[in-house]
């Protein structure tokens, strides 16, 4: 993504140095892995002979399979405390790899109505750029459907949650969201959305592009377009072509939430067979990160030349 | 028979749909209005404040405030036009505007918190009336679509529901005030 001169220093100066210990772990425990599966295994070939069939061969498999889970779990652990860490401070930000913005906060965005079976997040991170207060973190949020055997999980959403101060006082509730029906269907897809119950009122704006690619709901039609300004349509496309993802806003409380669509797991370490030393996914993750930090300064909000501070 | 009144059932209820369909958008239209009314309300409360701060400071621009104040009394007469409601306002604009660049002149008004929270408010409220005027030609083009577009354009004419016109700022009005650039330059 953006900034790559950037990271490339902080590599050479704050990641690296921190690589060589975690790498001595990782290659430790790697070579018991493959030690005790070359003996299990071959113990079990040996089993062969006598008859034992395949189930020696499940057992020392699950046995494996616990041990790898086990190490990994604290090797991932420590590469988010050394190495992720290391990365959102230098944004001078703070970091809990455990904690995820509350459901309480999902649930007061307004983005997915959708009721939620399961709700799993991880990598808050917290803090203040500029005079902006922001926090995210990556949420995964999925619900039922079927019942008895059929019982599936469907996923709502998975991504990053993103939740800003807003620079403008309001006391309504607006909701940007990705536009399906109209770019399907053009006019009859405009009527439908009008029907949306779940929603309040439907805005139209001027912005031809922005309402091909959004559909905008609201409490407040005049209050909707005071927030909207122009120039933030303009600014929230610009995001969007810039991420090319799926994104929906909503400004609620005086806050700006943003959901962006990422279909992976961010901010994991690469397996136990893999060096640490990952370059590539190194700068993918410091470019969410530099994303999230950048919407700030791509949505313009530390201008504060309204009544709110 | 049966078919008959079904047919009549039908078409009553489409004229009363559509006939209800444009009185909303009417009142819409109305009710925008109504709402940029309350703005401008907001802005001319807001006027003879910053007016009063300013002029402690700005000795030379006595002429801008004058202008202002006899610009403001026109406009909040109840008897003008639309029109030139719109006129004053533009021109109360442009003045402010003024007002504001040569506000860089005076240090010592730029530092007066109270003029900077002033400053903060006029902005809150310019954005505001420009969000109300967008709502208005959101309302005003729904409602034309309505009155031009079949089938409901027969009963438009019919009841007498004629085109109204959208706002349209004047060429100088729609370069919106770089507020940043007033606070920082």
């Amino acid at each position: 993504m953006q900034k790559i001169e950037s990271f490339q220093a902080l590599y050479e100066t704050a990641l690296r140095p921190r690589f060589a210990a975690l790498e001595t772990e990782r290659k430790q425990v790697a070579d018991k892995l493959k030690l005790y599966g070359a003996i299990g295994f071959g113990v079990c070939f040996l089993l062969l002979f006598l008859k034992a069939g395949i189930f020696p061969f499940i057992i020392t498999g699950v046995g494996l399979y616990f041990f790898y889970q086990h190490h990994a779990k604290g090797f991932r652990s420590r590469y988010k405390h050394e190495v992720i860490r290391t990365m959102v401070t230098a944004e001078g930000l703070e970091y809990d790899a455990g904690r995820s913005i509350a459901q309480a906060d999902y649930e007061k965005s307004k983005l997915f109505l959708q009721r939620i079976n399961r709700y799993y997040g991880d990598d808050h991170v917290s803090g203040q750029v500029g005079k902006t207060n922001i926090r995210f973190s990556e949420l995964f949020t999925q619900y039922e459907s079927g019942s008895g055997k059929n019982k599936q999980l469907q996923t709502i959403f998975r991504g990053i949650l993103f939740i800003a101060d807003f620079n403008k006082k309001f006391i309504g509730e607006t909701m940007v969201l990705p536009d399906v029906s109209e770019n399907l269907m053009g006019t009859f897809g405009s009527f439908l959305q009008g029907l949306n119950f779940s929603r309040p009122q439907l805005v139209k704006l001027e912005d031809v592009e922005f309402e091909k690619q959004f559909v905008v709901y609201s409490t407040d039609q005049v209050e909707a377009r005071y927030i909207l300004s122009t120039a933030l349509m303009q600014r929230i496309l610009n995001f969007k072509t810039k991420v090319q993802t799926r994104i929906a806003l909503s400004f609620i409380n005086s806050h700006v939430y943003i959901a962006i669509s990422i279909n992976k797991n961010l901010f994991e370490p690469p397996s136990l067979f893999q060096s640490i030393d990952n370059y590539s996914q190194l700068v993918t993750y410091h470019g969410y990160i530099q994303m999230c930090v950048g919407i700030v300064e791509e949505l313009d909000l530390n201008t504060r030349i309204w009544t709110k501070e | 028979m049966f078919f008959i009144i079904g047919f009549i059932v039908f078409v009553v209820l489409a004229v009363a749909l559509t006939y209800n369909n444009l009185v909303g958008a009417r009142n819409a239209v109305e009710n925008a209005f109504g709402t940029i009314d309350v703005m401008l309300k907001k802005r001319y409360d807001l006027l003879p404040n910053l007016v009063e701060v300013a002029k402690r400071y700005m000795k030379h621009e006595q002429q801008i405030f004058t202008d202002l104040a006899s610009l403001r009394a026109q406009a909040t007469t109840a008897a003008i036009s639309s029109d030139q409601k719109v006129h004053l306002e533009n021109q109360i604009s442009g003045l402010m505007k003024n007002l504001m660049v040569s506000v860089e002149n005076y240090p010592e008004l730029k530092a007066s918190e109270q003029f900077v929270m002033l400053q903060r408010s006029w902005n809150e409220t310019e954005e505001q009336i420009s969000a109300a005027r967008r709502a208005f030609n959101a309302a005003v083009t729904q409602y034309n679509n309505a009155v031009d577009k079949f089938p409901s354009n027969l009963f438009a004419s019919m009841f007498n529901f004629k085109r109204k016109e959208v706002f349209v700022i004047a060429e100088t009005e729609r370069q919106n005030i770089n507020a940043k650039a007033l606070f920082n330059s």
